[in-house]
């Protein structure tokens, strides 16, 4: 018999059901490769670690090791490695220190009996011997390379999360973070107070680039921003763009270039801000899930501009010009979406899609130039 | 365009966008905006509110008839069928009446508690993945982005509102109350109250028994999911309840809350008129409390029982 409380009662618990269908935002990670002198460093999706011979692509360690309680957790950054050390932060909480040749583990910051820090988003930056990283409560820490001591007893700290990592200006002694609080921040990179602070009219989320004494930096108000490194005033600002700038922009000695969640691409004057030209990538993938959507930091490879969209394609685009040079075929196989930093070298771009498949693609043609290496996501 | 593809495009953007509408007109306030967004649903609803309400008591009201009905016709399932369908189109009732209307609401439901989960798109890794409880509360990446591809071109200006302001009141809207008994208990009173009022008598022993229990359990189980829960969810739980609570009010007054009629008595089919059918005052040959928990819109007929 239909009653008006059975049915609410049913009514509430589709509710529930439902809800249990919505995909709740679950962190996953989309770290790219990180290319050191003696192979590549790949954060699979939820962990591990894994280090992979540049050669021929051959596992050579992973941590955590096998059989260790301990988990590496999603990861959004490249690992950076720099003299046979690699850093990587996760989204748990922590910053991990490893000898690149056997993956032993140098120092983790917190350190073990200390419990764990906000998610660090960005990818750790290296200068002289101290380690600058971000984490999602907005804190700058830095610390001894070495031994992962902190350096300050206070962090600096942005009124909410810094998911872009800091950007470094050693000759002006000052670190750059973008907030998603909208502020870009200059701080002293001895002591840790704050220079200055340049307000957007959006979040920022990525991290900001520097050239020329003019620190950039994009927002969710698509707006790209061109600010005075010394005194953050407002040099130029871009008209906005169709999505989100969520990557880093890329400047060089002449120009910047910046792309979207859209895929619209531009490259602009770096003095006068004027726009030089403008493309959209995947506009032949029309219906395709997240189509031309940019989270990747473009990369200039010679005379190429490599620009990574998340349905899993690589483009390579004349830095003078936009035209496209060669576009990696498109695939569905690899399930998207790709949003890790690409890592070039040795003539080759390296890829590491979603579902663990590296590929190295010719920068000269965007072709494999090898079979694909597959590190699976198994923790 | 696959089923998920449309119920983005027809339910949960549009909710996203109302949602964040209201979130840049009043302050950038989310506690309010989820608040004013319940109501405003709630009332674009209202018409199929009522008609629920009131289809749900009109069938109330020949729950004697058809418990005379059944006992009469217990052995021949095919008369009682056609007995009952008859009595359906006396009394002028359609029994998908009372539920047509809750099932057109479920879509709306889903929509809106999605809409706020996409709005807020925390970590929730600690709940495994169905409830959003656990894990460090800071934004998703994936989420974040996942709210960009769902925002209109048109409204591209709405970005500059995220982050959302998470605070409300002594609340983060994005993590469970932190009292952590003030929302569950508000949940869990409010789903009671509108629960106890929605039990309308005459149904038969059973139904009543199962009824006790489920006013009882419901409660005290979303009460107790809201200890979990994301509190801006709750605040939406909590709105709904108290705006379910008044239109019940207004249709059929306080039900069982205030203490209502004991349960009607089964009556033969000739023994009562149509429009006396509701809740009998002689309960198998016991007298009802005089004047105790009358009906909005009902009378109190009395039948004699089959004895």
């Amino acid at each position: 018999m239909f009653h008006v409380k059975q049915a609410l009662l049913f009514a509430l618990l589709l509710v529930a059901g439902g809800a249990a269908c919505v995909p709740l935002a679950l962190p996953e990670g989309w770290a790219g490769p990180g290319l050191g002198a003696d192979g590549l460093y790949l954060a699979a999706k939820g962990g591990p670690l894994v280090a992979l011979s540049a050669v021929d692509g051959t596992k050579r360690w992973r941590f955590p090791p096998e059989g260790s309680d301990r988990k590496l957790g999603p990861v959004y950054a490249s690992p950076l490695v720099v003299e046979g050390i690699v850093y990587v932060g996760t989204y748990t909480g922590y910053v991990y220190a490893l000898e690149a040749e056997t993956g032993a583990l140098r120092w983790q910051f917190p350190s073990a009996e200390k419990p764990a820090g906000a998610a660090v988003v960005a990818s750790p930056v290296l200068s002289g011997s101290r380690l600058y990283f971000t984490d999602t409560n907005g804190n700058l820490f830095v610390c001894d390379a070495a031994t992962g001591t902190p350096c300050a007893p206070h962090p600096f700290k942005a009124d909410d999360g810094i998911w872009g990592g800091p950007t470094l200006h050693p000759s002006e002694r000052t670190v750059y973070v973008a907030s998603l609080d909208r502020h870009l921040y200059a701080v002293d990179l001895d002591t840790g107070a704050k220079r200055w602070a340049f307000k957007a009219d959006g979040a920022l989320v990525g991290r900001p680039a520097i050239t020329g004494g003019v620190v950039f930096v994009g927002g969710l108000d698509r707006v790209l921003y061109a600010i005075h490194a010394g005194s953050g005033e407002l040099i130029w600002r871009s008209a906005p763009f169709a999505g989100w700038l969520w990557a880093a922009p890329l400047a060089t000695s002449e120009r910047v270039y910046a792309a979207d969640l859209k895929g619209e691409v531009r490259a602009f004057d770096l003095r006068r801000g004027e726009m030089l030209w403008e493309t959209r990538l995947d506009a032949d993938l029309r219906g395709v899930d997240r189509a031309g959507e940019v989270v990747t930091t473009p990369r200039l490879a010679g005379d190429l501009l490599l620009v990574a969209t998340s349905p899993g394609r690589v483009h390579g685009l004349n830095p003078a010009s936009g035209a496209p040079v060669w576009a990696q075929p498109f695939t569905t196989a690899d399930g998207g979406p790709l949003r890790g930093e690409l890592a070039v070298g040795g003539g080759l771009a390296f890829v590491y899609g979603p579902k663990g498949t590296l590929d190295a693609l010719d920068l000269a043609t965007g072709r494999p130039s090898r079979p694909p290496v597959h590190v699976p996501a198994a923790q | 365009m696959d089923l998920l593809a449309l119920w983005t495009e027809f339910f949960l953007r549009p909710m996203l966008h109302g949602l964040l509408l209201l979130y840049a007109g009043l302050g950038q306030n989310f506690g309010l905006a989820i608040m004013a967004f319940t109501v405003a649903v709630r009332l674009i609803m209202l018409p199929l509110t009522l008609k629920q309400l009131h289809a749900a008591k009109a069938m109330t009201g020949i729950q004697p008839r058809m418990r005379a009905l059944q006992e009469r016709h217990k052995d021949d399932k095919q008369r009682l069928s056609q007995e009952t369908m008859k009595l359906y189109k006396e009394a002028g009732v359609n029994p998908a009446g009372c539920l047509l209307p809750t099932l057109v609401q479920f879509p709306i439901w889903i929509g809106l508690y999605q809409a706020i989960l996409q709005a807020m798109p925390v970590d929730a890794s600690g709940g495994g993945g169905f409830i959003p409880t656990g894990g460090s509360g800071a934004l998703v990446p994936e989420g974040m982005l996942s709210l960009a591809s769902n925002l209109y071109p048109g409204l591209a200006h709405l970005a500059e509102l995220f982050p959302l302001n998470r605070h409300f009141l002594w609340l983060d809207l994005a993590r469970p109350d932190p009292s952590p008994f003030i929302l569950p208990f508000l949940v869990g009173a409010t789903m009671w109250v509108q629960q106890k009022m929605s039990t309308m008598p005459g149904g038969d022993p059973r139904t009543e028994s199962t009824n006790r229990i489920m006013a009882t359990t419901m409660p005290v189980m979303f009460g107790f999911f809201t200890i979990s829960f994301a509190s801006g969810l709750a605040i939406y739980w909590v709105i709904s309840n108290i705006i379910s609570i008044v239109m019940q009010y207004f249709v059929t007054g306080w039900g069982s809350l205030l203490g209502g009629p004991k349960p009607a008595p089964a009556a033969t089919q000739g023994d009562l008129p149509a429009a006396s059918a509701p809740a009998a005052g002689r309960a198998r040959g016991k007298e009802s409390p005089p004047g105790r928990g009358r009906q909005k819109g009902t009378s109190h007929g009395r039948s004699r029982s089959r004895r």
